[in-house]
């Protein structure tokens, strides 16, 4: 049996299985903790601005007297989503992109490595930055953003994986008795590009997660406006640091990093299971 | 051997072209009239000014024409102006890199320094307590939003502690004293340094302990050769190899990382430079940044592979074989 193998190999990861943990409680955090709250804390409350730590407000609150523990809370819903979508997008081009240079070989596949090789070496966070300066910014721009711009990875991997797969019996097999590409694609190539694929779109998500957050401190991402975001929240909170408010810049970067190792130590988790031989080397 | 170098070259060239054609396609597609907004709207014109100054401009002709101009215009020199002060973007530019270029090249130092370092420490005394806590710091390390670490050094150093200033580049009146430039360089430094060295570490450890499972590494040690001649002659050349090559994979990002470090500590570089006109929507600043990073990338790649290339002998025998494999 495949899965309870897999499932196995995870759980003796110890880290992946903290990373996990860690994963599943900010997501509960997010997504579920803001019903619990009162819900006057996310009223501006001018009588309340930038108070420290209490047993009121737990996590103090901001310059405009919100509870900082409710904005985290949704603000972690925002970025958790952006980085999700961000990250599928991303996939969804990389593997189209992946596939098509490993399926096309010879001449196109040439071009296309060529152009990601040049695209992988680009400073995207500059074009992010123009793309964003420029215009209006909104939540369904920033995805579009982060997914346009990272999917170069994903689509490397993909067709060095491709080719790999190519070559083997069962897909040649699969050609000799007159497949169509679609049918190969969609019932040889896919499934076990999955795996592998699953290591890099993990990663992706934590990276996706700190670019947004990145941009929304930059003002350039999810206007503070509209939504809270881990990013926009220590934004606004920049202005309140120097006078000694440092809870507000401190608590969601904390979240970030949380989330984000989360991320990483699932990743890792995922790439032991995924490739067995490394994990011998490399714990 | 000059056959790689030659494709390498050429491969820079056209990296630079593609990046000068997203850079000038993002700015054209960008909202608003860059002819209405001259004057400060479009009903202040009159339709035949209007065509006259697009005329001009030479905003009327296609599209590839005005790019192929531009790009023309750059090999030349000509940078145009910027739209806020309207000085030369190559002298702005120029009076801005160097203070990137010092703070890119320190971290770099520092970060290959404490990376092999640390790395091969970490390597050496694999599943100890050791090579645990380092593990965990790379990790940590790679989690850290630059921004947000940069913040709280701020804080720590300069609000509480006051031992570093929190900005800028020199105190102002300074006659460029090397410590004025030394203390203002340290907290952006081990920003820098902190949160982009992780995924360094983790690369070393992994070639470190790759190399230690091979044959001719046990041969070397069953002769009985001295610890330090087994690290310098065995363990380093073949650890270097692949941590230089993710070193050139991973510049674009460092180079992004330094930008919003600079932004953050109010460094006078580049980077602080390129937030600002982004910012205001100086389109000439921003295309003239756009270009000299992407210089800047590709020289730090060109470095990065020629560094490997030198590095290790196997490949400088079969260089023309090296574009392909993966």
């Amino acid at each position: 049996m495949l899965v309870p193998e897999w499932l196995h190999t995870f759980g003796k990861h110890r880290l992946a299985c903290i990373g996990l943990f860690g994963l599943v409680v900010i997501s509960f955090f997010s997504i579920a903790g803001p019903f619990f709250l009162d819900g006057n804390t996310q009223q501006f409350n001018l009588e309340n601005m930038l108070a420290a730590p209490s047993n009121e407000y737990l996590l103090g609150t901001d310059r405009l007297g919100r509870d900082l523990l409710w904005q985290i809370m949704s603000g972690g819903r925002i970025s958790l989503w952006v980085g999700l979508i961000a990250t599928l997008l991303a996939t969804v081009i990389g593997c189209s992109y992946g596939i098509i240079s490993a399926l096309m070989g010879n001449w196109v596949d040439r071009i296309l490595l060529y152009i990601l090789d040049i695209i992988l070496a680009i400073p995207m966070l500059l074009i992010v930055i123009v793309v964003q300066a420029l215009g209006e910014s909104s939540m369904i721009k920033v995805i579009l953003v982060i997914g346009l711009t990272s999917w170069a990875n994903i689509a490397r991997l993909v067709r060095t994986e491709s080719c790999r797969l190519l070559q083997t019996t069962f897909i040649q097999a699969a050609i000799t008795i007159g497949c169509t590409p679609f049918q190969i694609i969609i019932r040889h190539l896919l499934p076990n590009l999955l795996s592998p694929l699953i290591v890099v779109v993990t990663v992706g998500v934590g990276n996706a997660i700190l670019l947004e957050t990145t941009l929304s401190f930059l003002n350039l991402g999810i206007p503070s406006t509209s939504y809270p975001s881990w990013g926009n929240i220590m934004s606004n909170g920049m202005s309140a640091l120097l006078s000694g408010s440092w809870w507000i810049v401190v608590f969601p970067g904390l979240m970030i990093v949380i989330t984000v190792l989360s991320i990483n130590l699932i990743g890792d988790g995922l790439r032991d299971i995924v490739n067995p031989v490394q994990r011998e080397s490399r714990t | 051997m000059w056959r790689f170098i030659l494709i390498r070259f050429f491969k820079a060239f056209f990296q630079l072209l593609l990046t000068s054609l997203i850079a000038f396609l993002i700015v054209k597609s960008a909202p608003g009239d860059p002819i209405a907004s001259l004057v400060g709207g479009r009903e202040f014109m009159t339709d035949h000014d209007y065509q006259r100054v697009a005329h001009n401009l030479g905003l009327d002709r296609p599209i590839a024409l005005q790019y192929g101009t531009w790009l023309v215009n750059i090999f030349q020199g000509d940078w145009g102006h910027s739209i806020r002060d309207g000085r030369f973007v190559s002298t702005t530019i120029l009076e801005c890199i160097n203070a990137t270029l010092i703070l890119i090249g320190i971290s770099c130092f520092f970060m290959i320094g404490i990376a092999v370092f640390v790395g091969c420490w970490a390597g050496l005394r694999a599943r100890t307590n050791i090579d645990y806590i380092i593990s965990s710091l790379s990790l940590i390390s790679s989690a850290t939003p630059a921004f947000w670490l940069g913040l709280l050094l701020i804080l720590l150093f300069s609000v509480s502690l006051n031992w570093f200033p929190s900005s800028g580049q020199l105190p102002i009146g300074s006659d460029g004293a090397l410590s004025d430039y030394l203390v203002h360089l340290t907290l952006p430094v081990s920003c820098i340094v902190l949160t982009h060295i992780g995924p360094y570490i983790r690369l070393v450890r992994g070639s470190v302990q790759d190399v230690l499972t091979t044959d001719y590494y046990r041969a070397a040690q069953a002769r009985g050769l001295p610890k330090l001649v087994l690290i310098k002659n065995y363990i380093l050349p073949n650890a270097l190899t692949p941590f230089t090559v993710w070193i050139g994979l991973t510049f674009p990002l460092l180079v992004g990382g330094t930008f919003i470090v600079e932004w953050v500590f109010g460094w006078p570089g580049i980077g602080r430079l390129f937030l600002q006109v982004s910012m205001a929507r100086d389109y000439p600043m921003i295309m003239g940044i756009v270009i000299a990073t992407s210089v800047l990338v590709i020289i730090g790649n060109l470095l990065a592979d020629f560094l490997v290339l030198w590095l290790n002998p196997r490949l400088r025998r079969k260089t023309s074989s090296t574009n392909d494999n993966d």
